[in-house]
């Protein structure tokens, strides 16, 4: 033979076929070499020719990975318990994942449930309301982009089924809404053109929801009657169930048409004025895209804010876009950083899952280091046998898939009873957690992924060289550098689940505080509803005589200890502009108008000066009034107003003027005393200035809630307390009902479901992790077992070698523990906007969680050790 | 089967039937070059054998190896019976087509 072939171009060619096919043609070439004498450049350009083979579609692929699943399947039946393990902490990692995406899916990507929804668009002003009914009239039909429009505006109300009364929201719509939705009834009708006619018989199509609830799904509720806004409504239809309205996230309880809606109609009736605000869904026309739809919506918003050019509302552009997910970026907003920690906490934990069976899957690989070494001797590639593996992992990944849809199934149903029930809360309750293409896409992605992350663990560990040492004899030959693998996944996964417990305790202890702060006020035995007196309908002496008498009633009743009236309740509150001279105002604080004994009755001490007079004085209905010259009106202040106004000056006595420069002329008020601080809109908010007017002398938008103070049960005033509430007539509107303690928790909602989900998911973490480590420090007692028994032959006591293994354990978790405060240090930082002002390394829950990791640690590592003091030295050497 | 063989695919078909004995790739591609006097790569050689062998027109099997190889194995193929019928319908096929055809000036071949 003249000189070998280039090695290279072999090189190649064993590359581009791979396997015996390449060694073939290899050959075939070696002895076209010989015959020809030499000739590099043809070997080459034969060597390149053997692209085609391996692009050649006939390449038998598929019968090898056939064969690699079915015996991949072969060893997963032969050891089902390695198998079930892998597959159940996959299954948790990606089920809480499939849930956290369903949720994202809700936000982001899922289409209303109607037909052609991907030909639904949203109208959005930068979160504000986009339009006004008037000028949805006068567009509506002059846009050739769609097919039509519908105005629709989402409203918390009250609705009376006999005689039970409970929260709803409604969507007082246009009549054409569910035509350009195309969503059908679930029973009955959708509205008419006539519905929405003056003087046309309200009609009501309520949900799924209280189909359910209220009439157990008879189809009889057709023509029944329920009352909204003290107005009887016919009902005509039930949506169908998967609809939820166009309002998301806030789910919708029953549609009315807006023209027969009470507050609507008062804002109609005005043949000069706007009409009530309205967000607009429209539906594009055959051929029609988005964009040209958007550009036709720009020339129209110009023309709109051509003819109105005070109006505020058209200032910021009118947008369309697809309707996905929650359409309002208002709304996304609010939700986003719930979103982002759950996703970043669902990651941590499938991290954790993947590092889990990587993890097991090295310790089976320790088991087959003689058979992988045995075929590879018989000359299984490496390449092979890592295609081997990865078949392995690939099928336990499906199948920790498969189970993880089922988990993903019960996460979602976890996550949506923890969701907060209650209507102003109700961010998250319309986020519709369910399964679809997308999010099992996404599983299945994601499965995919764990499977190729952790099938290269072992990969990376089988060592080609030392397939004679492997093959002589069951000892561990490099142990140091094994373990060192399995090592490292435990600290990480310690590490890992440390971020979550700490996390979990951080958001504890921030929970703890909120619980603790006083909200400045009694909260026990009372309970409230909010009354709404509007302008048309009720003059201020109207109102206050109505509210008068309200007062009055109440604390007739029995087993009532008090009655008084308050325009704010926590959660609920306005502002006015303060100065302390005539003149531009020089800042804000909020108002209060209150009857007099509410300081009393609510335990808000005044710690300085007076309270307003008991004694009725006459009502002064306007700013105006009051600015021509009426006797001042008089305020209390609270601490902190004072000190910002007056700092260490007395304040009574002392004149502040009230009103915006740009509004109403401004008013004189006087201060007669300082109450003391309380909470106002929340409970973690800073102290904020505030000031009380007396409702004797002051009437504010006709907003009051009745409040009670009762000797027995407070729940037990509901039905007597909207009794007396619509005593007030028709027009007197009503809105929540409950009790200052129940407002107190519901203030919370946010901080506790946030610690219940991260400690749920913290737990989850902290079982997968505690099960790496117990598999970890059980296998090295299973290696050592010899080690253990020639140390016990040469008098080692049961407790050193206890020690020993527990000691093996704490070390790693010890490292474990180090790193995850590393960690966590620089994670927790992202939580600030939900800790309510405690430090994100705040010292107790750091401590906490890694005191709680290293107990556990000792358990975990304490069955073992037992187990490696019980090893017979007689038996355990037996085998040398 | 309606489907007719390429003109490299019956070339290399009838160079194994031609060799009988299961021959492997360099006596194959030796009775081309010949037969058919035209140069065959490797590449093109063994992605047509492998086409042909997943339609079911040929068998393959790995031999041992021999020195003047370098110690590398062979592999041998066999034409099946439906490697047989396929060459038989495709020259079927063109004797079809000649029938009445005659080229002015004949085959100078």
């Amino acid at each position: 033979m003249p000189d070998r072939p280039p090695r290279l171009a072999e090189r190649l060619l064993h590359r581009l076929v791979p396997g015996k096919d390449g060694d073939v043609i290899a050959g075939d070439l070696a002895e076209a070499w010989a015959e020809r004498g030499g000739g590099r450049l043809w070997y080459w350009l034969e060597v390149l020719t053997c692209l085609r083979v391996r692009l050649s579609p006939n390449r038998r692929v598929l019968p090898d990975l056939g064969r690699d699943l079915h015996y991949a399947l072969r060893v997963i039946r032969r050891n089902p318990g390695y198998a079930v393990a892998a597959m159940l902490c996959l299954a948790l990692g990606i089920g809480v994942n499939s849930s956290v995406f369903s949720f994202l899916d809700g936000m982001y990507f899922r289409l209303l449930p109607v037909p052609q929804a991907d030909r639904v668009v949203a109208f959005d002003r930068d979160g504000r309301t986009p339009s006004f009914w008037r000028d949805y009239l006068s567009i509506r039909d002059g846009i050739h982009a769609f097919s039509g429009i519908a105005a629709t505006a989402g409203r918390g109300t009250f609705m009376d089924v006999e005689r039970a009364n409970f929260g709803i929201v409604t969507e007082t719509v246009s009549a054409n809404y569910a035509d350009v939705l195309r969503v059908k009834p679930a029973l009955g009708r959708w509205f008419r053109p006539s519905d929405e006619l003056p003087g046309a018989e309200p009609v009501v199509v309520i949900g799924d929801g209280i189909w359910e609830t209220w009439f157990g799904r008879d189809p009889r509720v057709l023509g029944r009657n329920v009352r909204i806004e003290m107005q009887w409504y016919r009902i005509v239809g039930v949506a169908p169930e998967e609809f939820q309205g166009v309002s998301a996230p806030i789910r919708v309880d029953a549609w009315v048409p807006l023209t027969t809606y009470p507050i609507a109609r008062a804002q109609l009736a005005d043949p000069h004025g706007p009409g009530p605000t309205v967000s607009l869904v429209g539906r594009l026309a055959a051929r029609q895209t988005v964009e040209r739809a958007a550009a036709e919506i720009a020339v129209i918003d110009a023309r709109l804010r051509q003819a109105h050019p005070r109006e505020t509302l058209y200032a910021t552009p009118l947008h369309v876009r697809l309707f996905r997910g929650i359409p309002s970026p208002a709304a996304r907003r609010v939700t986003r950083s719930i979103a982002i920690l759950l996703t970043a906490i669902a990651g941590i934990v499938l991290l954790i899952a993947c590092v889990n069976v990587a993890n097991l899957l090295l310790s089976r690989a320790a088991v087959r280091r003689r058979e992988m070494a045995l075929r590879r001797s018989l000359g299984a590639s490496r390449g092979r046998l890592l295609r081997q593996g990865m078949a392995e992992s690939v099928i336990l990944a499906l199948g920790g898939a498969a189970l993880g849809i089922g988990f993903g199934y019960a996460t979602d149903r976890a996550l949506a009873l923890w969701m907060p029930p209650s209507i102003p809360l109700a961010v998250l309750r319309g986020i519709h957690l369910q399964m679809n293409w997308r999010v099992a896409a996404i599983t299945a992605a994601l499965a995919l992924v764990c499977a190729v992350l952790f099938s290269l663990a072992p990969a990376l560990e089988g060592s080609p060289v030392e397939l004679v040492s492997a093959l002589k004899s069951d000892a561990p030959t490099s142990r140091g550098r094994r373990l060192g693998q399995r090592d490292l996944y435990v600290i990480a996964q310690v590490a890992l689940s440390l971020v979550l417990l700490v996390a979990t305790g951080l958001l504890l202890r921030a929970l703890q505080r909120i619980e603790r702060i006083d909200p400045g006020f009694a909260t026990d035995h009372r309970l409230y509803v909010r009354l709404f007196a509007p302008d048309p309908d009720f003059t201020p002496e109207a109102g206050t005589r109505l509210f008068t008498r309200l007062l009055d009633e109440a604390r007739a009743l029995p087993g009532v200890r008090g009655a008084t009236l308050s325009f704010d309740v926590l959660g609920f509150s306005d502002s006015a502009c303060v100065s302390p001279s005539r003149g531009p105002s020089d800042g804000h604080a909020s108002i209060n108008v209150v009857e007099p004994n509410y300081f009393q009755l609510m335990r808000i001490p005044i710690v300085q000066g007076s309270n307003f007079s008991p004694y009725t004085q006459p009502v002064l209905d306007t700013p105006k009034a009051i600015a021509a010259g009426s006797p001042p009106l008089d305020i209390i202040v609270n601490q902190t107003l004072a000190r910002r106004q007056w700092p260490g000056r007395d304040p009574i006595g002392k004149v502040l003027w009230l009103g915006c420069p740009d509004g109403d002329p401004q008013i004189a008020a006087r201060v007669i005393g300082v109450a003391r601080d309380s909470k106002y809109i929340a409970l973690d908010e800073d102290p904020t200035p505030l000031f009380y007017a007396s409702r004797r002398q002051l009437w504010w938008n006709g907003y009051f809630a009745l409040i009670l103070h009762t000797a027995g049960d407070p729940a037990a005033l509901y039905a007597p307390l909207i009794q007396l509430a619509r005593t007030g007539g028709p027009n007197l509107r009503t809105y929540e009902l409950g009790t200052f303690d129940d407002v107190i928790q519901s203030s919370l909602w946010r901080v506790r479901w946030q610690a219940r989900l991260l400690g749920a998911f913290g737990l989850l973490a902290l079982a997968l992790s505690v099960v790496g480590l117990y598999g970890v420090v059980a296998y090295s007692v299973a290696q050592r077992t010899r080690e253990i028994g020639v140390r016990m032959a040469l008098g080692a006591q049961r407790i050193d070698v206890q020690w020993m293994v527990l000691a093996r354990g704490l070390r790693l978790t010890a490292a474990g523990i180090a790193a995850g405060l590393a960690l966590s240090a620089s994670a927790t930082r992202f939580l600030r906007g939900f800790l309510y002002g405690i430090d994100p390394l705040d010292p107790t829950a750091f401590a906490a969680a890694a005191l709680a990791w290293l107990f556990i640690a000792m358990l975990a590592s304490y069955i073992p050790a037992r187990r490696a003091a019980r090893v017979d030295p007689a038996i355990s050497l037996r085998y040398e | 089967m309606s489907e007719y063989l390429g003109e490299f695919e019956q070339i290399v078909l009838l160079a194994i039937a031609r060799l009988g004995e299961s021959p492997y790739g360099v006596p194959i591609r030796r009775e081309i070059e010949k037969g058919a006097r035209r140069r065959v790569s490797v590449g093109a050689l063994y992605a047509t054998l492998d086409r042909l062998e997943a339609k079911g027109y040929l068998h393959s099997w790995f031999s041992e190896a021999t020195a003047q190889r370098g110690g590398r194995s062979k592999r041998c193929f066999r034409l099946l019976p439906a490697g047989f019928e396929a060459l038989s319908r495709s020259k079927t096929m063109l004797d079809r087509m000649w029938q009445g055809v005659s080229i002015e000036g004949g085959s100078r071949a």
